[in-house]
């Protein structure tokens, strides 16, 4: 944890030190789309829906994954490293989250069930362009470090009960790793450039949280459209 | 710059679009939702907060804590020490070092002593039970044992402060004929009645004549398919002896005996050891100089003969108070007589089984055969009534699980009175959501001898679903909450408001339903304001707490809940 801290202060400092010298662009981030869970906090809850869900012995119920939002605000600031390719830091604060929808085994629903919370994504992006049009077209891929924030919220809604859990998190109590990739187009627009992407963040390694404080362990997964406007410093700025 | 705007936009639109096709948090469920009892368990421990919004329908809330740990080697240390559940505040017992199989190996008990003997008889005599043990060729038949109506003789029978002791008996029963039985082979069954208990002669408080000896060997073994203890617990799990392959083992002779004596010389007519199998009888005198070298139980003679004046037995019958709990108590013992044959020598287990899981198997055991018997069994409920039966119920097991809910499953040693009433409350949950006949063969059929064989039996009825004994501490738990619903999710069920059939052998077994709140004392559940009892949290265990009774608004909780301790929360 001390080592990837120390190797993102010296990537930043890293960066700064040559922003006079090279490109170098900082803006702001937003984006919405969906979010997944994966892993056997997952299964546990679809296989303990899928029981209580059963009216007679030797059936079950299931659960059906339904849609669930992603969304986040962030910063970032990406040095140029070649004329097609540069570095790209871009901390986010992402919400994300699962839900399921259980139903009988007469396939009747009775609860529906979600689990969020607030993440900080960290990626570090190799960022690709190929000028197009008024634009240019990007590729983005890199890894990424992720922790949880604040609370993990439970929420079970029955037809005429609710109930909700918020257990609480210290900050890198819950934290994974994983890979963050996409593509989209960026437009020059006033004194900046703003740009349109669809990304993905995929959690490699699981978050199960310390001293396993989760009882399972969970893979977030999101998929966003990410729009971004930035402004760009440094001699070469095009 | 127009187009680069109209692509802005669109954009834009685009992702408004994404975001709002989702559904946020508080969406409602689709009008065709049915309401269902909640039972939800919860993943994940440490500080958390709990809410319940009840809506229009006022609910009682319960947290149950359950301590997975089944540790059965001092090497495996329960993992959830030191730390407490705290509700609101509130301190609940805490999980700590809990005395250990392998710390304890003093049985203390004459009752200890013979369950620890039966659990592993070849390990108690230091003998191999190995494969390479046995003879590829096997041994049997035995020699018939010429036993003869008044024929007199002397047997041993297990005294107090751990003393075998003699016994002058003589034999007031031999089947008239050979009765055949389901596979088709003969039994024949024999009853020594130790002569101090007997109608001449006897100095007991209570002393056992002819009648009670005829009634006591139809109720086990009589001529006619499907009629005795002997055919419909041999049906379930097999039977109780024949060839094998160690030539410290008694060949099988088709004889099953009874002793009628005053176990542990007591001359109690008000409880104590009702009965025993004792595995040493099945070796060869060689090997245990105690054993009788027969295939034989003991009952208590002075119970059998008693009569409860206070519940109007002006005359001794089969169907008074104790010669019920005596019949109930053959059909136990019998389990734990073929139990070992099935699981020792038939298939091989490499030690004995937990005591609690041999407990549990001979109390499913009582239950399936109750309404067979015409005896309440386990259950404590009229065997004619598939229901659940009604408020105030104080016979049977359950009374003492009540008030002793928060004590643990998986005890192997200082196995006492309510650990059989936790074991019953437990098997008697898994008897009736996963297969009743055949849960039980599967455990007693099977090479394990400790939780992987109720895991197992539970996986084979339960299908895809992943079990464990954590899940089905958890589940059971819930269960009991749940026992005053018909309701219930499948798995979930004691009360089905009428009997629970399984089959085996082409015969029908009915279990009867149970509702927890229907006996007295009632359930122990710790509550805010109530006391709590200073016991540490054991391993294997639930605590029940009640969060809220008619909970009508919405209303919050605080918990902490150390590392490795499952919560599950039951509204109902």
């Amino acid at each position: 944890m001390r080592k990837r801290a120390v190797l993102v202060v010296l990537l930043l400092a890293a960066i700064s030190v040559a922003a006079p010298c090279i490109d170098f662009e900082a803006g702001v981030i937003r984006g919405g789309g969906l979010s997944f869970l994966f892993g056997s906090y997952l299964e546990a809850k679809a296989a303990m829906l899928a029981e209580t869900g059963s009216t007679s012995p030797g059936s079950l119920g299931r659960s059906l994954a339904t849609l669930f939002p992603d969304w986040g605000v962030g910063a970032y600031g990406e040095a140029r490293l070649l004329s097609w390719l540069s570095l790209r830091l871009e901390p986010r604060l992402s919400f994300m989250g699962a839900s399921r929808l259980a139903l009988t085994d007469t396939e009747l629903p009775f609860c529906r069930y979600s689990v969020s919370f607030s993440t900080l994504v960290v990626p570090l992006l190799a960022r690709a362009k190929l000028n197009l049009g008024p634009g240019f077209l990007t590729v983005s891929a890199g890894p990424f470090y992720g922790a949880i924030v604040g609370e993990i919220t439970t929420v079970d809604r029955y037809v005429s009960t609710t109930m909700k859990g918020a257990l609480t998190t210290d900050f890198g109590q819950v934290q994974f790793l994983g890979v963050s990739g996409g593509a989209g187009y960026s437009l020059p627009l006033g004194i900046g450039v703003a740009a349109l992407e669809l990304r993905a963040d995929c959690a490699i390694t699981p978050a199960t949280g310390q001293e396993g404080v989760l009882g399972g362990e969970m893979f977030p997964l999101g998929i966003a459209l990410v729009a971004s406007y930035g402004v760009r410093f440094g001699g070469g700025a095009r | 710059m127009k187009a680069r705007s109209l692509a802005g936009i669109s954009l834009a639109a685009a992702a408004a679009a994404l975001l709002l096709s989702c559904n946020p948090l508080s969406s409602p469920l689709p009008d065709n939702a049915v309401d269902v009892p909640v039972v939800q368990h919860l993943a994940y421990s440490g500080t958390f907060t709990y809410s319940v919004d009840p809506g229009a329908t006022s609910r009682d809330v319960y947290f149950v804590f359950t301590n997975p740990s089944v540790t059965a080697n001092a090497d495996q240390k329960p993992s959830v020490e030191g730390a407490a559940i705290v509700i609101d505040g509130k301190s609940l017992p805490s999980p700590g070092p809990q005395p250990l199989y392998s710390e304890n190996s003093e049985p203390r008990s004459l009752a200890e002593r013979i369950a620890e003997f039966n659990r592993d008889p070849f390990k108690a005599l230091g003998l191999d039970a190995s494969a390479a043990a046995r003879s590829e060729f096997p041994v049997g038949p035995g020699e018939p044992s010429f036993d003869s109506f008044g024929e007199l003789d002397t047997l041993k029978d297990l005294g107090p402060g751990n003393a075998t002791i003699s016994v002058d008996a003589t034999c007031q029963f031999v089947s008239p004929a050979p009765v055949t039985i389901a596979d088709g082979t003969t039994r024949k069954l024999n009853i020594w009645v130790a002569n101090d208990c007997w109608t001449i002669g006897g100095t007991k408080s209570h002393l056992v004549d002819g009648s009670m000896v005829a009634a006591l060997a139809d109720s086990f073994l009589m001529t006619g398919s499907a009629n005795d203890i002997y055919d419909w617990v041999t049906a379930v799990i097999g039977a109780e002896w024949g060839t094998h392959g160690f030539s410290n083992l008694i060949p099988p002779n088709r004889e099953i005996t009874i002793l009628l004596s005053d176990i542990e010389a007591d001359n109690s007519d008000t409880g104590g050891i009702v009965g025993y199998f004792w595995a040493g009888n099945n070796f060869t005198t060689s090997s245990v100089p105690d054993s009788n070298e027969r295939i034989m139980f003991v009952i208590d003679a002075v119970m059998y003969a008693a009569r409860v004046p206070a519940l109007g037995e002006t005359v001794w019958s089969a169907d008074n108070y104790w010669p019920k709990i005596v019949i109930s108590t053959l059909a136990h013992e019998f389990q734990h007589m073929i139990h070992f044959y099935q699981k020792a020598i038939v298939q091989g287990a490499p030690s004995g089984t937990d005591t609690w899981i041999n407990e549990m198997c001979s109390m499913i055991m009582e239950d399936l055969v109750a309404d067979k018997l015409g005896v309440e069994g386990p259950r404590g409920v009229s065997p004619a009534d598939g229901s659940a039966g009604s408020p105030g119920i104080t016979e049977g097991r359950i009374p003492d699980f009540n008030s002793n809910s928060y004590y643990p499953l998986a005890v192997n040693s200082d196995y006492g009175l309510t650990d059989y009433s936790i074991s019953y409350a437990f098997g008697s949950w898994l008897a009736r959501n996963y297969g009743g006949t055949e849960l039980l063969r599967r455990i007693v059929q099977c090479p394990e001898t400790n939780t992987t064989a109720v895991i197992n039996a539970v996986a084979a009825e339960s299908g895809p679903q992943e079990e464990s004994m954590a899940r089905l501490l958890e589940k059971w738990a819930a269960s009991v909450l749940l026992s005053d619903m018909t309701t219930a999710p499948a798995r979930y069920r004691y009360n089905t408001r009428g009997w629970t059939t399984s089959r085996a052998g082409g015969l029908s077994y009915n279990l009867g339903s149970i509702n927890i709140f229907n006996y007295a004392p009632e359930l122990y559940v710790f509550t805010q304001a109530g006391t709590v009892p200073g016991t540490t949290f054991n391993r294997s265990s639930n605590i029940y707490y009640q969060a809220a009774l008619g909970l009508g608004t919405a209303r919050s909780w605080t918990l902490t809940v150390p590392q490795g301790i499952l919560t599950t929360v039951v509204l109902k």
